[in-house]
């Protein structure tokens, strides 16, 4: 059976088989793409989709997207808690909630692939209930009609109505509280991830799973001269260097549009092209604000806590927890502040923190959590917008064709759906068509003009 | 088409009958067929919209009122007005009778839409009817967790609310009814999908505790006995 099988190998050697010695990485992206998407996040899926459903001609657009961890364990996408909110204080975020809810209603319609399971966000109706105390409780108000009148469905409550509706509350120090009636709750990341990914997939976009390593210029490369004669690099990007995990082997893509989705690790990208490496005052001096930052999630448990009507309550002190499931779980955490940001070369869980800065915060507004046990934690990076905590969207203004999407600091899984549309607006449109998000460029952070959330806390 | 060739029958065998013939001729076209599909699937969900349309014209010529009403007879409901005893109910046909347009301006007090196709997009057009006291939604296919988020609308007179029966409600939706807060009777009996219903049914009663909540039909034995029973029958067969 040795000399079949050397008979065998030998007669595919010979001219006119197709096998070869040398066999192609299958796992390799394609040698030339239109638009890759840096990041295989729910923002990044999300903008291939909505690619993938603008386009007018089938196959018009070849889309990649290049993701550089199969297992998602450093995501923010799938460590997030899951919570959708319109109680915010610009009229762009309520908006883009507001759309993604409608997306998210009419999941099946959008995401619904022939002859496959419906897709099933699990979403708790249970709405977002945030605690004023009496220095912020103009900025609750303020926010409050500016949500209504952008169609969010939010309640004012006072003291007394919130001890009614929720008896298991401490209204110590409580002057107003804002409720969501509808369209806001928590849903599962990873389906709505694998939703867009399974859609996106069907409808011809191609996947990879390699790491970004180098952005190299098109061989065509001119320099332009400003009026004093100074030369400014104007850099695009002809090609992107994608390695193969654990490997040396990388191929470079060819691609006309590069949209960087990479979240917590958006910076890094922008980084290889020299962005904020250059002169101080020069534009090119500007880096990409965006850097991770690590938030713990707890899971506690606690028998004789909220009901079934408990909703994501987030306290003025900062401290916030909502229902995990129906057994008496809860999920709590608090952001940190400025001076006290964990260390974020990895994501291990700090205890110590939970102890000092969630259980008081938990304790003093829900008597009941005095006596809880914490079952687990995670922690997940936020892809902090160091600037004003608010995406950046659009082209950035040195770099010709590089599209941002990134830096939403804990608002991006809320917002993907109509983040991706707005982005593939931009892409094959070339303006904002549904949802106008100019107001998001990063024209704001060259004017240093920052488009701050008025948040309670 | 060549390699079919070689994948029909060999010879010796009968001949393929008309239904193998055809079967053979559509799976050379996978994609026609999945497309064809795809239309139909579009097709029907078309028409779900169409019946859940916003009627704006009536509304605009005959007021909020008659609009409700005439949304919910074309659907195949019932609805009572506030103040008279009659229903007005469409028939299997889709037949109603055109009386109620003599009472104009009169607000709907009761609505009966079971196992009508009304859904997020409908409820729209009850959404003026502030002074509902009985909704029924039994078995209705189309009514799902985000329906009952909309619902809200009705928080301050809604006494009455059924959806047994509906397939497309689950746990998450029924957290929704935390709004409503003047809801006396309640009726979740047999919705296929709560995974824990005896659960679920007392954390329902609560969150709402002045409301009576009727929920049959479910089957709230311990899977330890079904075990048991089938270690017993398989024991028995050997």
């Amino acid at each position: 059976s040795k000399v079949k099988s050397f008979r065998k190998k030998a007669a595919d050697a010979l001219p006119g088989s197709s096998w070869s010695p040398l066999q192609i990485n299958p796992n390799l992206p394609p040698e030339r793409a239109d638009i890759v998407i840096v990041g295989g996040g729910v923002v990044g899926w999300s903008i291939a989709y909505w690619l993938k459903q603008k386009e007018m001609v089938r196959g018009g657009v070849r889309v990649v997207v290049v993701e550089k961890d199969p297992t998602y364990s450093q995501a923010s996408t799938v460590l997030s808690a899951g919570g959708i909110r319109q109680q915010f204080s610009l009229l762009e975020n309520i908006h883009l909630s507001l759309a993604s809810a409608d997306f998210m209603r009419n999941i099946n319609e959008h995401l619904g692939v022939l002859n496959e399971d419906p897709v099933d966000l699990q979403f708790n109706q249970s709405g977002y209930l945030f605690l004023a105390n009496e220095e912020v409780a103009h900025i609750m108000e303020e926010n409050y009609s500016t949500q209504r009148y952008a169609g969010a469905k939010v309640s004012l409550l006072s003291p007394t109505q919130l001890k009614q509706k929720f008896p298991w509350v401490n209204t110590d120090g409580v002057v107003l509280a804002s409720y969501g009636l509808e369209n806001e709750g928590w849903f599962d990341p990873w389906t709505l991830l694998n939703a867009f990914r399974r859609k996106a997939i069907s409808m011809g976009v191609i996947q990879c799973y390699g790491e970004v390593t180098g952005l190299l210029r098109p061989p065509d490369t001119k320099t332009e001269k400003t009026s004093s004669g100074d030369t400014v690099d104007l850099k695009r990007i002809g090609s992107v260097k994608v390695q193969m995990p654990n490997s040396l082997e990388y191929q470079p893509v060819e691609c006309a549009i590069v949209v960087n989705a990479a979240g917590a690790f958006s910076g890094k990208l922008t980084e290889m092209l020299g962005i904020g490496s250059g002169p101080k005052d020069s534009i090119a001096g500007i880096p990409l604000p965006v850097e991770p930052r690590k938030r713990y999630v707890y899971v506690v448990h606690c028998p004789d806590g909220p009901g079934l009507d408990t909703p994501f309550l987030i306290d003025y002190s900062g401290v916030y927890f909502r229902r995990e499931g129906l057994g008496g779980n809860y999920i709590a955490g608090v952001s940190p502040e400025e001076a006290e940001e964990p260390d974020t070369s990895n994501l291990e869980v700090d205890h110590q923190f939970f102890e000092e800065r969630v259980w008081p915060g938990l304790a003093h507004r829900v008597p009941a959590f005095e006596k809880l046990k914490v079952t687990s934690a995670w922690a997940g990076f936020y892809d902090y917008n160091t600037f004003d905590q608010n995406g950046i969207i659009g082209i950035h203004p040195l770099i010709n064709n590089m599209y941002l999407a990134t830096g939403f600091s804990g608002h991006g899984l809320q917002h993907s759906p109509a983040v991706g549309r707005a982005v593939a607006e931009l892409i094959l449109d070339g303006n904002f068509k549904t949802i106008d998000l100019s107001n998001f460029s990063f024209r704001r952070i060259l004017t240093q003009e920052p488009m701050l959330e008025k948040n309670i806390v | 088409c060549t390699v079919s060739a070689q994948m029909l029958p060999a010879v010796g065998s009968p001949p393929p009958c008309c239904q193998a013939t055809l079967l053979l001729f559509l799976t050379q076209r996978f994609y026609d067929v999945e497309m064809l599909l795809s239309w139909r699937s579009q097709l029907t969900r078309n028409q779900l919209q169409k019946k859940n349309v916003y009627y704006g014209y009536t509304q605009r010529f005959y007021g909020l009122d008659i609009a409700s009403a005439y949304f919910i007879l074309s659907l195949k409901g019932g609805f009572r007005f506030a103040g008279q005893s009659e229903w007005f109910y469409a028939d299997q046909k889709g037949k109603f009778s055109w009386d109620f347009l003599n009472h104009k301006d009169t607000p709907l007090e009761e609505v009966d839409m079971s196992y009508t196709v009304i859904n997020y997009r409908g409820l729209c057009n009850l959404e003026s009817q502030r002074s509902l006291r009985t909704l029924k939604l039994r078995g209705c296919p189309e009514v799902d967790d985000w329906f009952l988020a909309r619902l809200h609308v009705f928080q301050d007179s809604l006494e009455e609310l059924d959806i047994s029966h509906c397939p497309r409600i689950t746990t998450g939706g029924l957290a929704a009814l935390r709004n409503l807060k003047g809801l006396k009777r309640l009726d979740v009996s047999s919705l296929p999908g709560i995974s824990s219903p005896g659960l679920v049914i007392i954390l329902l009663e609560e969150m709402l505790p002045q409301c009576q909540i009727t929920a049959t039909g479910y089957d709230y034995n311990l899977n330890e006995a079904e075990g048991e029973e089938e270690e017993e029958h398989m024991q028995r067969q050997r």
